[in-house]
Protein backbone atom coordinates (compact mmCIF):
# COMPACT_ATOMS: atom_id res chain seq x y z
CA UNK A 1 0.00 0.00 0.00
CA UNK A 2 1.46 3.29 -1.15
CA UNK A 3 -0.64 5.23 1.36
CA UNK A 4 1.51 3.67 4.06
CA UNK A 5 4.40 5.91 2.98
CA UNK A 6 2.29 8.89 4.08
CA UNK A 7 1.59 7.20 7.37
CA UNK A 8 -1.93 6.20 6.44
CA UNK A 9 -2.76 2.63 7.28
CA UNK A 10 -5.82 1.35 5.45
CA UNK A 11 -6.21 -2.34 6.12
CA UNK A 12 -7.63 -3.14 9.54
CA UNK A 13 -7.62 0.53 10.47
CA UNK A 14 -10.05 3.40 10.82
CA UNK A 15 -9.22 4.97 7.38
CA UNK A 16 -10.00 1.59 5.83
CA UNK A 17 -13.57 1.75 7.09
CA UNK A 18 -13.95 5.26 5.71
CA UNK A 19 -12.56 4.29 2.32
CA UNK A 20 -14.71 1.17 2.05
CA UNK A 21 -17.83 3.14 2.94
CA UNK A 22 -17.01 6.00 0.57
CA UNK A 23 -16.35 3.62 -2.26
CA UNK A 24 -19.68 1.89 -1.82
CA UNK A 25 -21.86 4.87 -1.03
CA UNK A 26 -20.47 8.03 -2.63
CA UNK A 27 -22.21 7.30 -5.97
CA UNK A 28 -25.58 7.96 -4.30
CA UNK A 29 -24.47 11.45 -3.36
CA UNK A 30 -22.82 12.19 -6.71
CA UNK A 31 -25.80 11.03 -8.69
CA UNK A 32 -28.34 12.93 -6.68
CA UNK A 33 -26.22 16.11 -6.67
CA UNK A 34 -25.81 15.89 -10.42
CA UNK A 35 -29.58 15.66 -10.87
CA UNK A 36 -29.96 18.66 -8.57
CA UNK A 37 -27.56 20.79 -10.59
CA UNK A 38 -29.13 19.71 -13.84
CA UNK A 39 -32.55 20.84 -12.64
CA UNK A 40 -31.43 24.42 -12.11
CA UNK A 41 -32.76 26.41 -15.06
CA UNK A 42 -29.79 27.86 -16.97
CA UNK A 43 -31.91 30.96 -17.63
CA UNK A 44 -31.69 31.82 -13.93
CA UNK A 45 -27.91 31.74 -14.20
CA UNK A 46 -28.05 33.84 -17.38
CA UNK A 47 -30.19 36.46 -15.68
CA UNK A 48 -27.90 36.52 -12.66
CA UNK A 49 -24.91 37.13 -14.93
CA UNK A 50 -26.72 39.91 -16.78
CA UNK A 51 -27.46 41.55 -13.42
CA UNK A 52 -23.76 41.79 -12.76
CA UNK A 53 -22.94 38.61 -10.83
CA UNK A 54 -19.69 36.84 -11.68
CA UNK A 55 -19.50 33.10 -12.43
CA UNK A 56 -18.55 32.33 -8.87
CA UNK A 57 -21.19 34.57 -7.31
CA UNK A 58 -23.86 33.06 -9.57
CA UNK A 59 -22.83 29.59 -8.43
CA UNK A 60 -22.76 30.60 -4.77
CA UNK A 61 -26.04 32.49 -4.67
CA UNK A 62 -28.17 30.85 -7.35
CA UNK A 63 -26.99 27.46 -8.58
CA UNK A 64 -25.79 25.96 -5.30
CA UNK A 65 -28.71 27.05 -3.10
CA UNK A 66 -31.18 25.72 -5.69
CA UNK A 67 -29.36 22.40 -5.99
CA UNK A 68 -28.81 22.11 -2.23
CA UNK A 69 -31.95 20.10 -1.37
CA UNK A 70 -30.88 17.41 -3.84
CA UNK A 71 -27.34 17.43 -2.49
CA UNK A 72 -28.62 17.11 1.07
CA UNK A 73 -30.96 14.28 0.26
CA UNK A 74 -28.15 12.53 -1.63
CA UNK A 75 -25.90 12.97 1.37
CA UNK A 76 -28.48 11.49 3.72
CA UNK A 77 -29.08 8.55 1.42
CA UNK A 78 -25.37 8.02 1.09
CA UNK A 79 -24.83 8.18 4.83
CA UNK A 80 -27.69 5.78 5.49
CA UNK A 81 -26.19 3.36 3.06
CA UNK A 82 -22.70 3.76 4.57
CA UNK A 83 -23.63 3.22 8.19
CA UNK A 84 -24.95 -0.24 7.38
CA UNK A 85 -22.17 -1.13 4.92
CA UNK A 86 -20.95 -4.62 5.65
CA UNK A 87 -19.22 -6.49 2.85
CA UNK A 88 -16.60 -3.95 1.76
CA UNK A 89 -15.72 -3.10 5.35
CA UNK A 90 -15.50 -6.81 6.19
CA UNK A 91 -12.94 -7.34 3.45
CA UNK A 92 -10.86 -4.20 3.92
CA UNK A 93 -10.99 -3.46 7.63
CA UNK A 94 -12.52 -6.09 9.90
CA UNK A 95 -10.86 -4.33 12.83
CA UNK A 96 -11.54 -1.89 14.49
CA UNK A 97 -15.01 -3.42 14.24
CA UNK A 98 -17.81 -1.19 12.93
CA UNK A 99 -21.40 -1.64 14.12
CA UNK A 100 -22.60 -4.06 11.40
CA UNK A 101 -19.51 -6.19 11.92
CA UNK A 102 -20.06 -6.23 15.64
CA UNK A 103 -23.60 -7.44 15.01
CA UNK A 104 -22.26 -10.14 12.73
CA UNK A 105 -19.61 -11.18 15.23
CA UNK A 106 -22.08 -11.42 18.11
CA UNK A 107 -24.46 -13.33 15.87
CA UNK A 108 -21.90 -15.94 14.82
CA UNK A 109 -20.51 -16.36 18.34
CA UNK A 110 -23.62 -16.14 20.51
CA UNK A 111 -26.64 -16.16 18.20
CA UNK A 112 -29.45 -13.82 17.32
CA UNK A 113 -30.32 -12.95 20.90
CA UNK A 114 -26.84 -11.50 21.50
CA UNK A 115 -26.79 -9.36 18.37
CA UNK A 116 -30.26 -7.89 18.96
CA UNK A 117 -29.37 -5.05 21.42
CA UNK A 118 -26.70 -3.68 19.10
CA UNK A 119 -29.10 -3.77 16.15
CA UNK A 120 -31.75 -1.89 18.11
CA UNK A 121 -29.21 0.69 19.21
CA UNK A 122 -27.94 1.19 15.65
CA UNK A 123 -31.44 1.58 14.28
CA UNK A 124 -32.39 4.10 16.98
CA UNK A 125 -29.29 6.19 16.42
CA UNK A 126 -29.95 6.22 12.66
CA UNK A 127 -33.57 7.16 13.16
CA UNK A 128 -32.70 10.11 15.36
CA UNK A 129 -30.09 11.38 12.93
CA UNK A 130 -32.47 11.00 9.98
CA UNK A 131 -35.15 12.97 11.75
CA UNK A 132 -32.74 15.75 12.67
CA UNK A 133 -31.51 16.02 9.09
CA UNK A 134 -34.99 16.07 7.60
CA UNK A 135 -36.35 18.53 10.15
CA UNK A 136 -35.47 21.79 8.35
CA UNK A 137 -37.28 20.67 5.22
CA UNK A 138 -40.44 19.63 7.02
CA UNK A 139 -40.54 22.95 8.75
CA UNK A 140 -40.34 24.75 5.40
CA UNK A 141 -43.58 23.20 4.15
CA UNK B 1 -27.52 51.88 -28.67
CA UNK B 2 -27.00 48.38 -30.00
CA UNK B 3 -25.10 47.52 -33.14
CA UNK B 4 -24.71 43.98 -34.43
CA UNK B 5 -22.33 43.35 -37.32
CA UNK B 6 -22.20 40.18 -39.43
CA UNK B 7 -23.11 37.88 -36.57
CA UNK B 8 -22.93 34.11 -37.04
CA UNK B 9 -23.68 31.45 -34.46
CA UNK B 10 -24.56 27.77 -34.63
CA UNK B 11 -26.10 26.26 -31.54
CA UNK B 12 -28.00 22.98 -31.50
CA UNK B 13 -30.85 23.26 -33.99
CA UNK B 14 -30.66 27.06 -34.02
CA UNK B 15 -28.42 29.31 -36.02
CA UNK B 16 -27.77 32.98 -36.72
CA UNK B 17 -26.66 33.87 -40.20
CA UNK B 18 -25.10 37.21 -40.98
CA UNK B 19 -27.21 39.29 -38.63
CA UNK B 20 -26.80 43.04 -39.04
CA UNK B 21 -28.82 45.35 -36.84
CA UNK B 22 -28.72 48.85 -35.54
CA UNK B 23 -30.95 49.92 -32.69
CA UNK B 24 -30.86 53.60 -31.96
CA UNK B 25 -30.58 55.24 -28.55
CA UNK B 26 -34.00 55.25 -26.85
CA UNK B 27 -35.67 53.29 -29.61
CA UNK B 28 -38.27 50.57 -29.14
CA UNK B 29 -37.09 47.95 -31.59
CA UNK B 30 -39.06 44.75 -32.13
CA UNK B 31 -37.77 41.58 -33.73
CA UNK B 32 -40.75 39.76 -35.13
CA UNK B 33 -40.51 36.18 -36.29
CA UNK B 34 -42.17 32.79 -36.18
CA UNK B 35 -41.23 30.14 -33.59
CA UNK B 36 -37.86 28.58 -34.33
CA UNK B 37 -36.41 31.63 -36.07
CA UNK B 38 -33.56 31.74 -33.50
CA UNK B 39 -34.80 35.02 -32.03
CA UNK B 40 -33.92 33.99 -28.48
CA UNK B 41 -30.45 32.89 -29.56
CA UNK B 42 -29.87 36.33 -31.08
CA UNK B 43 -30.94 38.07 -27.89
CA UNK B 44 -28.82 35.76 -25.74
CA UNK B 45 -25.81 36.35 -27.95
CA UNK B 46 -26.25 40.12 -27.67
CA UNK B 47 -26.45 39.68 -23.89
CA UNK B 48 -23.20 37.70 -23.92
CA UNK B 49 -24.55 34.34 -22.75
CA UNK B 50 -23.09 32.93 -25.96
CA UNK B 51 -19.98 33.96 -27.82
CA UNK B 52 -20.65 34.32 -31.56
CA UNK B 53 -18.75 32.18 -34.07
CA UNK B 54 -18.16 35.32 -36.11
CA UNK B 55 -19.22 38.95 -36.04
CA UNK B 56 -19.34 41.74 -33.49
CA UNK B 57 -21.69 43.16 -30.90
CA UNK B 58 -21.41 46.83 -29.99
CA UNK B 59 -23.14 48.49 -27.04
CA UNK B 60 -23.06 52.26 -26.62
CA UNK B 61 -20.12 52.60 -28.94
CA UNK B 62 -17.98 49.85 -27.37
CA UNK B 63 -17.12 46.50 -28.88
CA UNK B 64 -18.39 44.02 -26.26
CA UNK B 65 -18.14 40.83 -28.33
CA UNK B 66 -15.62 39.26 -25.92
CA UNK B 67 -16.83 40.90 -22.73
CA UNK B 68 -18.60 38.75 -20.14
CA UNK B 69 -22.33 39.41 -19.58
CA UNK B 70 -21.88 40.86 -16.07
CA UNK B 71 -19.86 43.73 -17.50
CA UNK B 72 -22.29 44.68 -20.26
CA UNK B 73 -24.91 46.51 -18.19
CA UNK B 74 -27.92 45.07 -19.93
CA UNK B 75 -31.29 44.08 -18.54
CA UNK B 76 -32.65 40.74 -19.68
CA UNK B 77 -36.25 39.57 -19.37
CA UNK B 78 -37.41 36.08 -20.27
CA UNK B 79 -40.88 34.86 -21.15
CA UNK B 80 -40.88 32.56 -18.10
CA UNK B 81 -39.87 35.50 -15.83
CA UNK B 82 -36.88 33.55 -14.43
CA UNK B 83 -37.21 34.94 -10.93
CA UNK B 84 -34.93 33.40 -8.32
CA UNK B 85 -37.35 31.07 -6.53
CA UNK B 86 -35.45 30.98 -3.22
CA UNK B 87 -35.53 34.75 -2.77
CA UNK B 88 -38.32 37.16 -1.94
CA UNK B 89 -39.44 39.81 -4.39
CA UNK B 90 -37.31 42.40 -2.62
CA UNK B 91 -34.23 40.17 -2.62
CA UNK B 92 -34.75 39.44 -6.30
CA UNK B 93 -34.78 43.12 -7.17
CA UNK B 94 -31.83 43.86 -4.90
CA UNK B 95 -29.71 41.03 -6.35
CA UNK B 96 -28.23 43.12 -9.15
CA UNK B 97 -27.46 46.06 -6.89
CA UNK B 98 -25.70 43.79 -4.41
CA UNK B 99 -23.73 42.12 -7.18
CA UNK B 100 -22.60 45.54 -8.32
CA UNK B 101 -21.50 46.28 -4.77
CA UNK B 102 -23.39 49.46 -4.19
CA UNK B 103 -23.95 50.29 -0.53
CA UNK B 104 -26.80 48.68 1.37
CA UNK B 105 -28.83 51.65 2.72
CA UNK B 106 -29.00 53.22 -0.73
CA UNK B 107 -30.07 49.89 -2.22
CA UNK B 108 -33.05 49.61 0.06
CA UNK B 109 -34.22 53.05 -0.93
CA UNK B 110 -33.76 52.35 -4.62
CA UNK B 111 -35.59 48.99 -4.47
CA UNK B 112 -38.47 50.68 -2.62
CA UNK B 113 -38.64 53.38 -5.27
CA UNK B 114 -38.77 50.93 -8.18
CA UNK B 115 -41.36 48.73 -6.50
CA UNK B 116 -43.58 51.73 -5.93
CA UNK B 117 -43.08 52.94 -9.49
CA UNK B 118 -44.33 49.59 -10.79
CA UNK B 119 -46.99 49.14 -8.11
CA UNK B 120 -45.57 45.99 -6.53
CA UNK B 121 -44.46 47.37 -3.15
CA UNK B 122 -47.07 45.26 -1.37
CA UNK B 123 -45.43 42.09 -2.70
CA UNK B 124 -41.98 42.85 -1.26
CA UNK B 125 -41.81 39.89 1.12
CA UNK B 126 -43.55 37.28 -1.02
CA UNK B 127 -41.80 34.47 -2.87
CA UNK B 128 -42.15 34.27 -6.67
CA UNK B 129 -44.10 30.99 -6.57
CA UNK B 130 -46.98 32.75 -4.80
CA UNK B 131 -47.36 35.48 -7.45
CA UNK B 132 -49.49 35.61 -10.60
CA UNK B 133 -47.86 35.70 -14.02
CA UNK B 134 -48.38 39.43 -14.41
CA UNK B 135 -46.95 40.16 -10.99
CA UNK B 136 -43.96 37.95 -11.66
CA UNK B 137 -43.23 39.74 -14.91
CA UNK B 138 -43.44 43.10 -13.15
CA UNK B 139 -40.88 41.86 -10.62
CA UNK B 140 -38.67 40.72 -13.49
CA UNK B 141 -38.94 44.18 -15.05
CA UNK B 142 -38.15 45.81 -11.71
CA UNK B 143 -35.14 43.55 -11.22
CA UNK B 144 -33.83 44.37 -14.68
CA UNK B 145 -34.21 48.14 -14.46
CA UNK B 146 -32.81 48.32 -10.92
CA UNK B 147 -29.27 48.17 -12.28
CA UNK B 148 -30.05 51.11 -14.58
CA UNK B 149 -29.16 49.33 -17.81
CA UNK B 150 -28.74 51.29 -21.00
CA UNK B 151 -30.54 48.59 -22.97
CA UNK B 152 -33.27 46.15 -22.07
CA UNK B 153 -33.53 42.85 -23.93
CA UNK B 154 -36.96 41.25 -23.77
CA UNK B 155 -37.59 37.69 -24.92
CA UNK B 156 -41.33 37.32 -25.57
CA UNK B 157 -42.07 38.91 -22.20
CA UNK B 158 -45.84 39.05 -22.67
CA UNK B 159 -46.52 35.78 -24.46
CA UNK B 160 -47.40 33.73 -21.40
CA UNK B 161 -49.91 36.23 -20.01
CA UNK B 162 -53.69 36.53 -20.35
CA UNK B 163 -54.93 39.25 -22.75
CA UNK B 164 -55.85 41.81 -20.10
CA UNK B 165 -52.58 41.56 -18.23
CA UNK B 166 -50.76 41.64 -21.55
CA UNK B 167 -52.41 44.93 -22.54
CA UNK B 168 -51.58 46.39 -19.17
CA UNK B 169 -47.94 45.31 -19.21
CA UNK B 170 -47.56 46.55 -22.76
CA UNK B 171 -48.33 50.02 -21.45
CA UNK B 172 -45.87 49.50 -18.60
CA UNK B 173 -43.13 48.63 -21.08
CA UNK B 174 -43.89 51.78 -23.03
CA UNK B 175 -43.64 53.72 -19.77
CA UNK B 176 -40.25 52.15 -19.02
CA UNK B 177 -39.01 53.28 -22.41
CA UNK B 178 -40.47 56.76 -22.25
CA UNK B 179 -39.78 57.69 -18.63
CA UNK B 180 -36.42 55.99 -18.21
CA UNK B 181 -35.20 56.40 -21.78
CA UNK B 182 -33.95 52.84 -21.96
CA UNK B 183 -33.30 51.36 -25.40
CA UNK B 184 -35.58 48.36 -25.85
CA UNK B 185 -34.93 45.31 -27.98
CA UNK B 186 -38.04 43.18 -27.83
CA UNK B 187 -38.54 39.78 -29.45
CA UNK B 188 -41.99 38.41 -30.23
CA UNK B 189 -44.06 36.34 -32.62
CA UNK B 190 -47.18 38.40 -31.87
CA UNK B 191 -47.91 40.89 -34.65
CA UNK B 192 -50.29 43.05 -32.66
CA UNK B 193 -47.63 43.42 -29.99
CA UNK B 194 -45.06 44.42 -32.59
CA UNK B 195 -47.47 46.86 -34.20
CA UNK B 196 -48.41 48.54 -30.91
CA UNK B 197 -44.96 48.77 -29.34
CA UNK B 198 -42.43 49.16 -32.10
CA UNK B 199 -40.77 52.26 -33.44
CA UNK B 200 -39.16 49.92 -35.93
CA UNK B 201 -39.55 46.23 -36.67
CA UNK B 202 -37.12 43.64 -38.01
CA UNK B 203 -38.62 40.44 -39.35
CA UNK B 204 -36.51 37.39 -38.64
CA UNK B 205 -36.89 34.01 -40.33
CA UNK B 206 -34.66 30.92 -40.38
CA UNK B 207 -31.88 32.71 -38.51
CA UNK B 208 -31.78 35.72 -40.83
CA UNK B 209 -33.10 39.26 -40.71
CA UNK B 210 -35.22 39.57 -43.83
CA UNK B 211 -36.77 43.01 -43.56
CA UNK B 212 -36.36 46.07 -41.36
CA UNK B 213 -38.73 49.01 -41.34
CA UNK B 214 -41.47 51.01 -39.68
CA UNK B 215 -44.49 48.91 -38.60
CA UNK B 216 -46.61 50.23 -41.49
CA UNK B 217 -43.96 49.25 -43.99
CA UNK B 218 -43.59 45.75 -42.57
CA UNK B 219 -47.31 45.03 -42.60
CA UNK B 220 -48.23 46.71 -45.88
CA UNK B 221 -45.12 46.31 -47.98
CA UNK B 222 -43.61 42.89 -47.25
CA UNK B 223 -40.66 42.03 -49.46
CA UNK B 224 -41.75 38.57 -50.52
CA UNK B 225 -44.54 36.03 -50.34
CA UNK B 226 -43.26 34.23 -47.24
CA UNK B 227 -43.09 37.52 -45.35
CA UNK B 228 -46.51 38.54 -46.66
CA UNK B 229 -48.04 35.33 -45.37
CA UNK B 230 -46.35 35.73 -42.02
CA UNK B 231 -47.57 39.29 -41.44
CA UNK B 232 -51.15 38.37 -42.34
CA UNK B 233 -51.51 39.49 -45.94
CA UNK B 234 -54.15 36.97 -46.90
CA UNK B 235 -54.64 37.98 -50.51
CA UNK B 236 -51.65 36.96 -52.55
CA UNK B 237 -52.35 36.90 -56.28
CA UNK B 238 -50.10 36.05 -59.19
CA UNK B 239 -50.36 38.33 -62.18
CA UNK B 240 -48.76 40.07 -65.12
CA UNK B 241 -48.30 43.80 -65.52
CA UNK B 242 -50.09 44.91 -68.71
CA UNK B 243 -49.31 48.61 -68.68
CA UNK B 244 -48.12 51.38 -66.43
CA UNK B 245 -49.23 54.95 -66.64
CA UNK B 246 -47.38 57.39 -64.42
CA UNK B 247 -46.96 54.86 -61.65
CA UNK B 248 -50.40 53.30 -61.85
CA UNK B 249 -49.95 49.74 -63.02
CA UNK B 250 -52.67 47.63 -64.58
CA UNK B 251 -52.24 44.00 -63.62
CA UNK B 252 -54.08 40.97 -64.92
CA UNK B 253 -54.17 38.55 -62.03
CA UNK B 254 -55.18 34.92 -62.10
CA UNK B 255 -58.89 34.08 -62.47
CA UNK B 256 -59.38 36.98 -64.86
CA UNK B 257 -59.24 39.65 -62.20
CA UNK B 258 -57.93 43.05 -63.21
CA UNK B 259 -56.16 45.04 -60.49
CA UNK B 260 -54.84 48.57 -60.44
CA UNK B 261 -51.87 49.23 -58.23
CA UNK B 262 -49.48 52.01 -57.38
CA UNK B 263 -46.24 50.46 -58.48
CA UNK B 264 -43.10 51.11 -60.47
CA UNK B 265 -43.20 47.84 -62.42
CA UNK B 266 -43.80 48.28 -66.16
CA UNK B 267 -44.11 44.67 -67.32
CA UNK B 268 -43.53 41.06 -66.34
CA UNK B 269 -44.80 38.56 -63.79
CA UNK B 270 -45.60 39.95 -60.35
CA UNK B 271 -47.16 39.01 -57.04
CA UNK B 272 -49.90 41.21 -55.70
CA UNK B 273 -50.49 41.62 -51.95
CA UNK B 274 -53.68 43.06 -50.45
CA UNK B 275 -54.35 43.03 -46.72
CA UNK B 276 -57.83 41.66 -45.92
CA UNK B 277 -58.73 44.66 -43.74
CA UNK B 278 -58.10 47.04 -46.68
CA UNK B 279 -60.97 45.51 -48.62
CA UNK B 280 -64.39 47.10 -48.24
CA UNK B 281 -67.52 45.12 -49.05
CA UNK B 282 -70.76 46.71 -50.28
CA UNK B 283 -73.92 45.68 -52.05
CA UNK B 284 -73.72 48.43 -54.63
CA UNK B 285 -70.78 50.06 -56.31
CA UNK B 286 -69.89 52.85 -53.95
CA UNK B 287 -70.40 56.28 -55.46
CA UNK B 288 -67.87 58.96 -54.82
CA UNK B 289 -65.36 56.40 -53.63
CA UNK B 290 -61.79 56.97 -54.68
CA UNK B 291 -61.01 53.26 -54.72
CA UNK B 292 -59.70 52.10 -58.08
CA UNK B 293 -60.36 48.42 -57.67
CA UNK B 294 -63.92 47.09 -57.76
CA UNK B 295 -64.42 43.36 -57.97
CA UNK B 296 -67.71 41.51 -57.97
CA UNK B 297 -67.99 38.27 -56.03
CA UNK B 298 -70.22 35.87 -54.19
CA UNK B 299 -69.64 35.07 -50.52
CA UNK B 300 -68.60 31.45 -50.09
CA UNK B 301 -67.52 31.44 -46.47
CA UNK B 302 -68.06 33.52 -43.33
CA UNK B 303 -65.93 33.03 -40.28
CA UNK B 304 -66.98 34.75 -37.07
CA UNK B 305 -63.92 35.87 -35.08
CA UNK B 306 -65.70 37.88 -32.40
CA UNK B 307 -65.46 41.59 -33.21
CA UNK B 308 -64.30 40.79 -36.75
CA UNK B 309 -65.66 38.55 -39.49
CA UNK B 310 -63.48 36.94 -42.13
CA UNK B 311 -65.25 36.65 -45.48
CA UNK B 312 -64.13 34.59 -48.44
CA UNK B 313 -65.40 35.43 -51.93
CA UNK B 314 -65.61 33.08 -54.90
CA UNK B 315 -63.11 35.22 -56.80
CA UNK B 316 -60.56 34.18 -54.18
CA UNK B 317 -60.38 37.42 -52.19
CA UNK B 318 -60.48 37.38 -48.42
CA UNK B 319 -61.87 40.40 -46.58
CA UNK B 320 -61.87 41.27 -42.91
CA UNK B 321 -64.79 43.45 -41.81
CA UNK B 322 -66.34 44.24 -38.46
CA UNK B 323 -69.05 41.88 -37.36
CA UNK B 324 -71.25 44.93 -36.85
CA UNK B 325 -71.04 46.00 -40.49
CA UNK B 326 -71.63 42.41 -41.55
CA UNK B 327 -74.91 42.53 -39.66
CA UNK B 328 -75.86 45.97 -41.05
CA UNK B 329 -75.22 44.76 -44.61
CA UNK B 330 -76.98 41.47 -43.89
CA UNK B 331 -74.19 39.44 -45.43
CA UNK B 332 -74.49 35.68 -45.55
CA UNK B 333 -73.36 32.83 -47.77
CA UNK B 334 -74.35 33.39 -51.38
CA UNK B 335 -74.75 37.18 -51.15
CA UNK B 336 -73.39 39.03 -54.17
CA UNK B 337 -71.11 41.87 -53.13
CA UNK B 338 -68.63 44.36 -54.53
CA UNK B 339 -65.18 44.28 -53.04
CA UNK B 340 -63.41 47.61 -53.34
CA UNK B 341 -59.90 48.62 -52.38
CA UNK B 342 -57.56 51.46 -53.25
CA UNK B 343 -54.70 51.21 -55.68
CA UNK B 344 -52.45 52.40 -52.84
CA UNK B 345 -53.51 49.41 -50.69
CA UNK B 346 -52.03 47.05 -53.26
CA UNK B 347 -48.39 46.10 -52.83
CA UNK B 348 -46.61 44.59 -55.83
CA UNK B 349 -43.39 42.55 -55.84
CA UNK B 350 -41.60 40.64 -58.59
CA UNK B 351 -43.21 37.23 -59.07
Amino acid sequence: MRLRTFGIVVTDAYPGIVIAMLFMCLPYLVDSAREGFKEVNPRLENVARSLGASHWRTFREITFPLAFPSILSGAILSWGRAISEFSAVLVLAYHPISAPILIYEKFTSFGLRASRPISVLLISVCLVIFIILRLPRWRKR
Amino acid sequence: MIRVKGLYKDWKEFSLQDINLEVKQGEFFVILGPTGASKTLLLETIAGFYIPDRGEVWLDGHDVTRISPEQRKIGFIYQDYSLFPHMTVEQNIRFGLKARKSSAPQNKERVREIMEWLGIAHLAHRHPATLSGGEQQKVAIARAIAIEPSVLLLDEPLSALDPRTRDYLREELKRVKEELGITMLHVTHDQTEAMVLADRIAVMMHGKIVQVGAPKEIFHKPLNEELAEFVGVENILLGTVQSNEQGLATIDANAGVRIYAVSGYREGAVKVFVRPEDIVLSERIGEGSSARNVLRGRIVELQDMGPLTRIKLDCGLIALITTQSREVLGLKRGTEVYATFKATAVHVVRG
